[in-house]
């Protein structure tokens, strides 16, 4: 694969991103998130307590900690951010084959691969650096908020964060090359993104899939190290579902 | 030398129940500008795009610029053009950053490709819309901005499917005499069922039908050699050109030149023209007809078209 096509798709990519506003949505409702985890975390007993004495009811909370902000964080990202981020990335193929702007594309000296790997690099940059602005959010209002969380701890969590993102986008991107319309794209992701949630009571083998990366990131922020199984279970998916993609989209014919 | 050659070349869908093309054999010689002609359906485009490497055939081979065709050769890619029937290119681009975006897929470098996409522009007439986004384009403008980026990197071979299709009728001419100026320097295969621009820039013709190629010549030798030259007569009532029809047959018999009637004219198709005109003449003057206009031609390129692909259309 020449690389220039690759860098030259991959700034076509990036200002896609841009002009289409996704960038900026992604960023925005990442930030949100970033911003917003550690205040639900803090208010929320407190909401909870106040709406108790209004109806004569006590309720005994514990004090919330920075740990509390960081499971909150997750959960945030790991399914209202997700299901955003799905929905965002659903098209990245099959949009351009629907409209017929890949025939235009492909033509060229282009490879199938580099027009694919384009894509997919731009997502995973996006996500990424969607990723890094929401956890310094986080992390800022954790501190301001509690007490400070480990540096490296939260980083790993952040880390198994990403990496669960990134299975289900590249997941949606095997979709997107596989679907003929954007809809068929979206239902089969988010059927994916269910199954694999609902596989979590299957012992050993729940181990190994993407859904552990969120306790485990939720552990890492109190100084657990990363376990193995979801890292090389959801690397396995990532590149099952990059090569599923490449071998989809060849057979592909306009 | 052929610049395009397909041998046998198959391609169905539907697991064989649909044939777009059924052992298509094509040759376009280098540096011709070739009008690949056929009735909708008839496999043009699904042709064009096995050329491109957007579409594997199902069997039969195909070469393009000495190369084979196949979806993985950029080396084959980067030494066409093509112009896709319905051109659809990115909205949220501006007419220069979509040609500077295709030559730089050719491997040029930002600034050369800007250079040339200025030209381009100049020369399609798009200059002034350089800097507007193309989801505010016309049809016509999306037309020539599409033949634009077809030629972005001076192609050694061109494809170009339905090109005229939606221009006006100036935009039309332009494309033509554009393409007629490609003649000698790029190989240029123009699919198209408009008789008339196949006649104005094509020098070699090929027509298709369900698939597989029915004749290819030189434009101008195709009507001596697949259709009669025609005399044409014409009344000056509708009841003497049924006449003269009928006198026609008895006089030719089952084995003459047939007469075709349609309103006051008549249509006689014949190998030997001298001798048609003449017994034609001879009928008239003995039945007493009221012939107002009688007029002998060569087969034109509709002829031709119509006696090769008149029954499936």
């Amino acid at each position: 694969m020449s690389r220039r096509p690759f860098f030259v798709l991959f700034g076509k990519e990036l200002r896609e991103q841009v002009r289409s506003y996704r960038l900026l949505i992604l960023g925005l409702v990442f930030v949100f998130f970033g911003l917003a985890s550690p205040l639900f975390a803090k208010f929320t007993p407190e909401i909870l307590k106040s709406v108790g004495t209004d109806q004569g009811v006590t309720i005994v909370l514990p004090d919330p900690t920075a740990a509390d902000a960081v499971a909150q964080y997750v959960k945030n990202l790991s399914q209202i951010a997700l299901f955003v981020l799905i929905f965002l990335s659903m098209g990245a193929v099959v949009a351009e084959k629907e409209r017929g702007t890949a025939v235009f594309v492909l033509v060229k000296p282009a490879s199938r691969l580099a027009f694919l790997s384009a894509k997919l690099a731009v997502l995973w940059a996006a996500v990424t650096g969607a990723v890094v602005l929401s956890g310094l959010c986080a992390y800022g209002y954790t501190v301001a908020l509690f007490q400070p969380p480990v540096v490296t701890g939260f980083m790993l969590a952040n880390l198994a964060l990403l990496l669960h993102l990134l299975t289900f986008v590249t997941t949606t991107f095997f979709f997107s090359a596989l679907a003929r319309s954007q809809v068929v794209a979206g239902v089969l992701s988010f059927l994916t993104w269910i199954l694999l949630a609902s596989l979590g009571g299957l012992g050993t083998v729940s181990e190994f899939l993407p859904g552990r990366l969120l306790s485990a990131a939720m552990e890492a922020a109190a100084g657990v190290p990363l376990p193995w199984e979801p890292l090389v279970g959801s690397g396995a998916l990532i590149a099952l579902a990059f090569v599923g993609a490449v071998l989809v989209f060849r057979r592909w014919e306009p | 030398m052929d610049a395009i050659r397909t041998s046998a070349l198959v391609k169905s869908y539907e697991r064989g129940k649909v044939l777009a093309l059924n052992n298509l054999d094509l040759a376009v010689p280098e540096g011709s500008v070739f009008g690949f002609l056929g009735p909708n359906g008839a496999g043009k485009t699904t042709a064009i795009k096995i050329l491109t490497g957007l579409v594997e055939p199902t069997s039969g081979e195909a070469w393009v610029a000495g190369e084979p065709v196949g979806n993985a050769s950029a080396r084959l890619r980067s030494q066409i053009g093509y112009l896709s029937q319905e051109p659809r290119f990115y909205p949220w681009m501006t007419g220069r950053e979509l040609l500077v975006f295709a030559g730089r897929l050719f491997g040029t470098g930002a600034g050369t490709a800007g250079r040339r996409a200025d030209e381009l522009l100049e020369m399609s007439g798009l200059a002034r819309a350089a800097r507007r986004r193309v989801g505010g384009y016309s049809g016509g403008m999306v037309q020539r901005l599409g033949i634009a980026q077809a030629i972005v990197s001076a192609p050694r071979i061109l494809f170009l499917d339905e090109p005229c299709a939606s221009l006006d009728p100036l935009g039309r001419r332009d494309v033509l005499e554009f393409i007629a100026r490609l003649h000698g320097r790029t190989t240029v295969l123009m699919s198209t069922h408009i008789l008339e621009d196949v006649e104005r820039v094509c020098d070699t013709v090929g027509i298709i039908d369900r698939g597989r190629m029915v004749a290819t010549a030189e434009t101008g030798e195709l009507g001596r050699r697949f259709a009669a030259p025609v005399v044409e007569l014409e009344f000056e009532t509708a009841g003497a050109a049924a006449a003269f029809a009928s006198a026609w047959a008895e006089f030719g018999g089952a084995t003459g030149p047939s007469a075709a009637v349609e309103g006051e004219t008549v249509q006689l198709r014949a190998l030997d023209l001298a001798q048609a005109r003449a017994s034609a003449v001879r009928l008239v003057a003995a039945k007493d007809l009221p012939l107002a206009r009688l007029e002998t031609r060569s087969a034109s390129l509709e002829d031709v078209f119509v006696r090769l692909v008149g029954g499936a259309s």
